[in-house]
């Protein structure tokens, strides 16, 4: 099945890549992204596809910088269904992360998540810029590739042969998350449901990855709440594997840009005191990528 | 001595000190003490060491201990050898969340693991605070395993691969031990979780209160076993150390556990490790 890669350095035509893991993650050296041209661009999808997700220091990169990083990897940029964005200034595409500690807000980020799974179309990436990162609140991503390699063989034959019913919803009714501004009706207003196999084909590199989360997960499609909770706790320790994982503390100017098929990430939560905590998110996504189920060799 | 906190949870870097040095300074290796009782895991980077240096600082916490498995350097006592290679069988005993040693009647107060060779990337080790863990329960858990007991076993674990009559002798050498599942940290009265990867089930769980009826024990135990098990794997209680060459971890075993990141086969890994004796869980 699945070989296992190795992930070495790697020389693109205007930066290069060491790895911070041998199975996720690598830092992107020598470059700035705000000066990504269309030869970058290629290079960089393919170090994303590779990577699963990038790291660069000593960015601070316009609204517009981060923007053109998204279009380099899909067709629209999303507009989130809820969170607060930079649209006052021009910008209805930039995501907002703000957080006080004093605020007690409820933060939906420490699961084991990718975003937006509930619509037909997740976003294919997404690019993070932290602006005011106190320490402590440190991000994780986990590789689902790998993820769905270690699976024994009948596990992988039982999540092959399911679909995960996702449900914007139920991220909040799981999870507890909200306030007055986003009700459960609101949320249920929007409609943002669908169904995703569990296992899909990479878009770009055609693997298989396990595409389950524990965001917006409503229920193993057709199956009873006893048996989905059981098969979804399974599949949620995955990412708990130390050995998928890789962890980020981040600096002022730090970038990350992960790849929400083949990742999925976790916002570890830290006792800030009355600090701020404000970082910016732009992601992309496109009508012609959406997850399909893989098949194995032979299968078909 | 400069001191780096590295996480919320647990671990500092503390550079500007020499580990030969502290093992012959009676005001260091105090001052060292008191930063692992504080911090949980201190981490030195290049320190070009001898066994017998390592071992000698490792002695400023208490005496050593060997391993019934593990090879140990030839000239010192105390220092054993966890060296992975191509050539290594294909064990997985490191990459699990545990506290070393559980398996003794009394496991080690700490260790002291110096990276001899690693690859350039991967193998990494993580631990995670198990003060933080059991301070986060909910009440109504903390309720329920406040009186809990639990046996480890090093037969259940290291020996399961080995033949039956091995397998036994060992066993006769360290019998199953039990341990409370929520420890008290002998030096500063904290509680901890006490579980981790040798851990096999409850000794005292079945009672009236607990059991009604047959499934409150079955999987009514392994469910909460298993609960307990998984608040290691809780990032907000982790710090995860990239090695080099050189570099060296001194753990509190009694409040921690760790794992050992197995993400770099086939490269060439060679830690040594001192293991310093500790005293019976209460």
């Amino acid at each position: 099945m699945a070989e296992s890669i190795i992930l070495q350095e790697r020389q693109y035509r205007h930066f290069r890549v060491t790895p911070r893991t041998p199975v996720i993650g690598g830092w992107i050296e020598d470059f700035h992204l705000g000066d990504l041209n269309d030869e970058a661009a290629v290079d960089l999808r393919e170090a994303l596809w590779h990577y699963g997700v990038l790291f660069a220091r000593k960015q601070h990169l316009s609204f517009d910088a981060m923007k053109a990083v998204a279009w380099a990897f899909g067709d629209q940029l999303e507009t989130h269904s809820y969170a607060p964005t930079m649209a006052d200034q021009g910008h209805p595409e930039v995501v907002i992360i703000r957080k006080l500690q004093s605020e007690k807000a409820k933060t939906t980020t420490d699961i084991w998540h990718h975003d937006v799974t509930s619509r037909k179309h997740p976003n294919i990436m997404s690019i993070l810029q932290a602006d005011q990162v106190p320490f402590g609140a440190d991000t994780m991503w986990s590789s689902m590739t790998s993820a769905y390699a270690r699976l024994p063989d009948a596990l992988k034959q039982l999540f092959l042969n399911i679909e995960i019913d996702h449900d914007t919803l139920y991220l909040m009714l799981r999870h507890d998350f909200g306030d007055a501004s986003m009700s459960p009706d609101k949320i249920a207003a929007l409609g943002e449901a669908h169904t995703h196999p569990a296992v899909i084909a990479h878009h770009a590199t055609g693997k298989p990855c396990l595409f389950v989360g524990n965001g917006y997960v409503k229920r193993v499609h057709g199956y009873t709440a006893e048996l989905s909770e059981l098969i979804l706790k399974i599949a949620n320790e995955m990412p708990k594997i130390p050995e998928l994982q890789v962890r980020h503390q981040w600096e002022a100017g730090d970038v990350a840009i992960w790849d929400n098929f083949a990742t999925c990430h976790y916002g570890v939560s830290a006792d800030i005191g009355d600090q701020l905590r404000l970082l910016h998110r732009v992601a992309s996504w496109s009508d012609r990528v959406t997850p399909t189920a893989y098949r194995p060799d032979g299968d078909a | 001595m400069h001191v780096e906190k590295l996480t919320c949870a647990l671990g500092a870097e503390i550079s500007g000190i020499k580990l030969a040095e502290v093992g012959r300074n009676d005001d260091l290796a105090g001052e060292v003490n008191e930063l692992l009782i504080k911090h949980k895991v201190l981490f030195f980077r290049e320190q070009e060491i001898s066994d017998a240096e390592h071992a000698a600082f490792a002695r400023r916490f208490g005496e050593l201990e060997d391993h019934p498995l593990a090879s140990s350097a030839d000239s010192e006592p105390g220092i054993i050898h966890i060296w992975k290679s191509p050539e290594s069988p294909p064990e997985r005993y490191e990459n699990s969340w545990h506290t070393d040693a559980a398996w003794r009647e009394r496991p080690p107060m700490g260790a002291v693991l110096r990276c001899v060779e690693c690859p350039p990337v991967g193998g990494d080790t993580m631990w995670a605070n198990m003060e933080l863990a059991y301070e986060q329960l909910p009440d109504h858990i903390k309720e329920d395993i406040a009186d809990l007991r639990a046996r480890h076993s090093m037969e259940a674990t290291f020996m399961a691969a080995k033949p039956a009559d091995e397998r036994l002798a060992m066993k006769e050498r360290f019998p199953d031990p039990e341990h409370p599942v929520v420890r008290t940290h002998p030096v500063t009265g904290r509680k901890c979780l006490y579980t981790g990867g040798f851990i096999t089930h409850f000794t005292n769980y079945h009672t009236a209160k607990r059991v009604r009826v047959g499934q409150d024990w079955h999987p009514g135990a392994a469910n909460l076993l298993q609960y307990l098990i998984s608040q290691s794997a809780i990032p907000e209680y982790q710090i995860r150390w990239r090695w080099t060459p050189g570099s060296v971890a001194v753990w509190d075993n009694r409040c921690t556990q760790h794992y050992a990141v197995m993400d770099y086969p086939p490269c060439i890994r060679r830690m040594n490790r001192a293991t310093i004796i500790g005293d019976r869980p209460y």
